[in-house]
């Protein structure tokens, strides 16, 4: 790719990011592919050595707020159309708008809360498990005690395979937490770029 | 290596990669490479916060008739810098004790 093609691909993935971060960017990219050149790379080898436009363009957007973004994305729309339509329109709207917005945020947050207490619903499950086991394993040895040694090693027994599963759910509960941490952060991203290149694709 | 620990390392690398002398990107890169595995885009987020925590300055000077971008480092770099240097025997002791224990 050619410096001018990869300085106007970039731009157009940054669309919808502020200006200034655009700016900033594209300063600092250009500056790098000027510098190698000066040093006798290639135009293409040096534009091929800054890596994918997708892990650039990704960077910049965790690097930046969301209420910066939604604001450009605001500020941009009033600029394009004609800017007392747009918000008698906004004003007009409203009823419609207004209940579906929060109805959206109301699915996201549920969805939020549903996907949590799947994970704290398990971890009690987890927890019932073992307090079960120790239970058993309590009871079982106070049946021995008792001489009523079949009853005892029974419950012994349970006991002791709740315990032994529950090392094994305990396991697989950490991988469970950490893989839906990992999912939220990451539809969190998601969120935020859908606010970002939008404009680009339609160009 | 491990990410969390190259994130910590990396803005002491820059800093000192700008110490003695004021230094622009491309140099910068060349210059921490050879020791640690850095990338392009990977720097700029690490400029970035540099700048916002006021470790370093820029400038941009004037050169082949296009401008480019000048890293200073502040008092409050250089101090983080001896910070770093500072928490190094700890660290030798930490290291110590990890290849200690996993030998036994």
């Amino acid at each position: 790719m050619s410096r001018d093609a990869f300085i106007g691909e970039l731009r157009h993935r940054m669309a919808g990011l502020p200006q200034e971060a655009v700016d900033r960017t594209v300063e600092y990219y250009s500056e790098l592919i000027a510098d190698s050149m000066e040093d006798g790379v290639a135009e293409e080898e040096a534009v091929s050595r800054l890596g994918s436009l997708d892990e650039i363009v990704a960077n910049v957007v965790k690097e930046t707020p969301l209420t910066q973004i939604v604001q450009t994305r605001v500020q941009e729309s009033r600029k394009k159309g004609g800017s007392g339509w747009v918000i008698a329109l906004l004003i007009l709207g409203a009823p419609v708008w207004l209940p579906l917005l929060i109805a959206a945020l109301a699915v996201l947050f549920a969805l939020f809360i549903a996907l949590w207490a799947v994970v704290i619903a398990l971890w009690a499950a987890v927890t019932g498990v073992i307090l079960a086991g120790v239970a058993a394993v309590a009871a079982g040895i106070f049946e021995l005690v008792r001489l009523h040694v079949p009853q005892g090693l029974v419950l012994l027994g349970g006991g002791l395979v709740c315990l032994g599963l529950c090392a094994l759910l305990f396991l697989l509960m950490k991988l469970i937490t950490v893989g839906t941490v990992k999912l939220c952060k990451w539809i969190w991203t998601g969120i935020k770029s859908l606010f970002v290149g939008k404009k680009g694709k339609a160009q | 290596m491990d990410v969390q620990m190259k994130r910590g390392l990396l803005d002491v690398c820059v800093l000192a990669a700008i110490q003695s002398e004021d230094s622009y990107g491309y140099q910068i890169i060349k210059d921490i490479r050879p020791y640690v595995d850095v990338s392009e885009s990977t720097l700029y987020p690490i400029l970035r916060r540099l700048e916002e925590g006021r470790l370093l300055t820029v400038r941009s000077v004037e050169h082949n008739g296009r401008l480019r971008k000048y890293y200073h480092i502040t008092d409050a770099g250089k101090a983080r810098i001896e910070d770093f240097k500072g928490d190094w025997p700890e660290m030798e002791k930490i290291y110590r004790f990890i290849t200690r224990e996993v030998q036994v």
